[in-house]
């Protein structure tokens, strides 16, 4: 028969290193605190972060490519976000959204500018000056099976000289 | 000779005929607050006003010991809640009605301009004076001694303020609402993230999604009238609480030469004695008399009511008449209805965003996570590193000339952006003189 029925309670005259009855029921009480209380901010932040997001689709049309073609220059498509630059006969898209906080950038005769922070970008979306951390990045342009134009807004070209894409008219 | 038989019972009439004086004392239980056992039970019975201590300090009620900013920073507070309240009557968090409805309300509720210019102004005032409150209390070195953590309070309700400010003016979707969600999103999107996610995850629970739309107004605007005011009032009435914990307002100690042969209850202090008495009392005997605190109160006290609450009534008057009177002569902003294809030129925050607007315009991280994050818990940790023990109390003591200087250069160079962001900043935000 040991001394003490509770295993856990050890005699205080030895050196012994079982913890106490008193620490054991603290370790479990507040254990269970945290535990419960883990698992209510788990499920709080959880809940914040959603499982599907309701993306828009990352492919737009941009018409036929005669029509496409038959205005030179530089546009802003504004419900994409996106300027479309035609020049002999080719067509590139890139996007208007500033790579340091979101804003949509403006075309200037030098460049693009940033109404927000002042980021500043050469004509191939190269970021020059202000806080702009990298270049505007050019959309993959490509013939559908319709025929129309389409940007793929996920396949991005870093590179703005292979962003040119000359469709068969 | 007549012998006493108790109250007689009054009469049916007299029973209804008291019943609003019985109904009135049910509810205050004292009387008539004009001797000093009413003015103090009318303080420490009711449960608005034990906030403060029954007696206070002369020197609270002295106009230019605290210049009433943080009476006036409360008192916005309170207006704000008040014409808030007001304003969620009409307002319908939806991207496609808010903006529509707030126009319709301007054009066709009476008096619907003077509540929302109310709101907007005493939440302009409010960070104003929140900055102004948080500049005596430094200068005057009110944060030292017991007051260290209170001074941390008053940094987290500082922060709440900006926020506050920040999800309210996202409201009305126009504009400056959805490109400063847009910017704000971005910038929490340089915050660490955790790795491995596809998204980070700070700026998708701050919008609901990666783009700003209707996810992210709803939890904008739970923040604003929920979440943020609840925090904000819960930590204001800590705030205040500890004043009175902490004996009151800071204050230099007072003049008169303490006595060592005489207790002395100090009800300023939590020393029951005067300093140089080491020994402790018991209770040995009542005794009618003068001798030690017997019919004396502490010294330099006074009542706080009525002088301290007329003191803090004459202030929220006063900042409620100059809110009414912003609000007669200035109209808030409204901007156009929210593009999400393009910002205006330049695309300006309010003006207290502006210094953190053009730090950001250096570096996002630094700019807009770092160094404001290094502020607010360089702020905080202030008092924890003052280890100058003069001063508590003292506007502007000579021994802290170099905390004193630190501060104000800190203060000066936030003031500076903030006037470089406001008048020097034009098109693309490119630099302008204001005069040409």
């Amino acid at each position: 028969m040991p001394k003490y029925r509770n295993s856990l309670n050890s005699d205080p005259k030895k050196e012994c290193s079982k913890i106490s009855r008193r620490r054991f029921l603290s370790i479990v009480g507040w254990g269970a605190v945290a535990g419960v209380g883990g698992v209510l901010g788990a499920a709080m932040l959880g809940f914040l972060y959603p499982n599907a997001l309701k993306l828009p689709p990352s492919v737009f049309s941009i018409g036929r490519a005669e029509d496409v073609l038959a205005s030179e220059g530089r546009i802003f498509l504004a419900a994409q976000k996106a300027f479309l630059e035609v020049s002999r006969a080719r067509v590139r898209c890139q996007t208007a959204i500033c790579t340091h906080l979101g804003c949509t950038v403006n075309a200037v005769e030098i460049g693009f500018k940033c109404p927000c922070h002042g980021s500043t970008y050469d004509l191939d979306g190269r970021n020059t000056g202000g806080p702009a951390p990298l270049p505007l990045v050019y959309f993959q342009v490509y013939t559908g099976a319709s025929g129309e134009l389409l940007v793929d807004k996920s396949r991005q070209i870093q590179i703005p000289q292979e962003a040119w894409y000359s469709p068969k008219v | 000779m007549s012998k006493f038989k108790g109250a007689t019972q009054p009469t049916l009439f007299k029973k209804i005929t008291t019943f609003p004086k019985r109904f009135v004392q049910s509810i205050f239980r004292h009387r008539y607050p004009n001797n000093d056992v009413d003015r103090s039970e009318v303080v420490f019975k009711n449960f608005f006003l034990h906030i403060h201590p029954v007696k206070c300090h002369k020197s609270v009620i002295k106009p230019f010991h605290t210049l009433g900013l943080g009476m006036i920073t409360a008192s916005l507070f309170m207006i704000l809640v008040f014409t808030g309240i007001v304003l969620m009557f009409f307002y319908v968090p939806a991207v496609d009605r808010a903006y529509d409805i707030l126009v319709d309300w301007l054009d066709t509720t009476p008096f619907a301009m003077m509540w929302r210019n109310i709101h907007r102004w005493s939440a302009q005032l409010m960070v104003l004076f929140v900055f102004l409150h948080m500049s005596r209390v430094f200068y005057m070195g009110a944060y030292k001694g017991d007051r260290k953590f209170n001074w941390v309070i008053g940094i987290l309700l500082m922060v709440v303020t900006l926020f506050l400010s920040f999800t309210g003016y996202l409201l009305p979707w126009d504009q400056l609402a959805f490109w400063a969600i847009t910017v704000g999103a971005e910038i929490a999107g340089y915050a660490p993230s955790v790795p491995g996610m596809q998204y980070n995850i700070n700026k998708l629970m701050l919008l609901g999604s990666t783009t700003v739309g209707q996810d992210a107004l709803i939890r904008f605007y739970v923040l604003h009238v929920m979440v943020l005011p609840s925090l904000g009032g819960m930590l204001l009435g800590v705030h205040v609480w500890r004043v009175r914990k902490d004996g009151g307002l800071a204050r230099p100690p007072d003049k008169w030469r303490p006595d060592p042969y005489r207790v002395v209850q100090r009800s300023d202090t939590k020393d029951s004695f005067a300093p140089g008495v080491s020994r402790t009392y018991g209770l040995m005997e009542l005794v009618r008399g003068k001798n030690p605190t017997v019919n004396r109160g502490p010294e330099n006290h006074i009542f706080t009511w009525p002088h301290l609450l007329r003191a803090e009534l004459m202030v929220f008057l006063g900042t409620l008449a100059t809110v009414i009177l912003l609000s007669l002569l200035i109209d808030a902003p409204l901007e156009e209805i929210a593009d999400p294809s393009i910002p205006t030129n330049p695309a300006k925050a309010p003006w207290y965003f502006l210094g953190l607007q053009e730090m950001v315009s250096y570096n996002a991280f630094w700019g807009g996570v770092a160094i404001p994050a290094l502020m607010v818990v360089g702020l905080a940790l202030i008092p924890y590193f003052d280890f100058n023990p003069y001063g508590e109390g003292v506007w502007f003591h000579k021994s802290r000339y170099l905390a004193l200087f630190l501060f104000t250069t800190f203060m000066t160079v936030q003031g500076v952006l903030v006037i470089v962001g406001v008048f020097f900043r034009g098109e693309n935000w490119g630099w302008v003189w204001p005069w040409t």
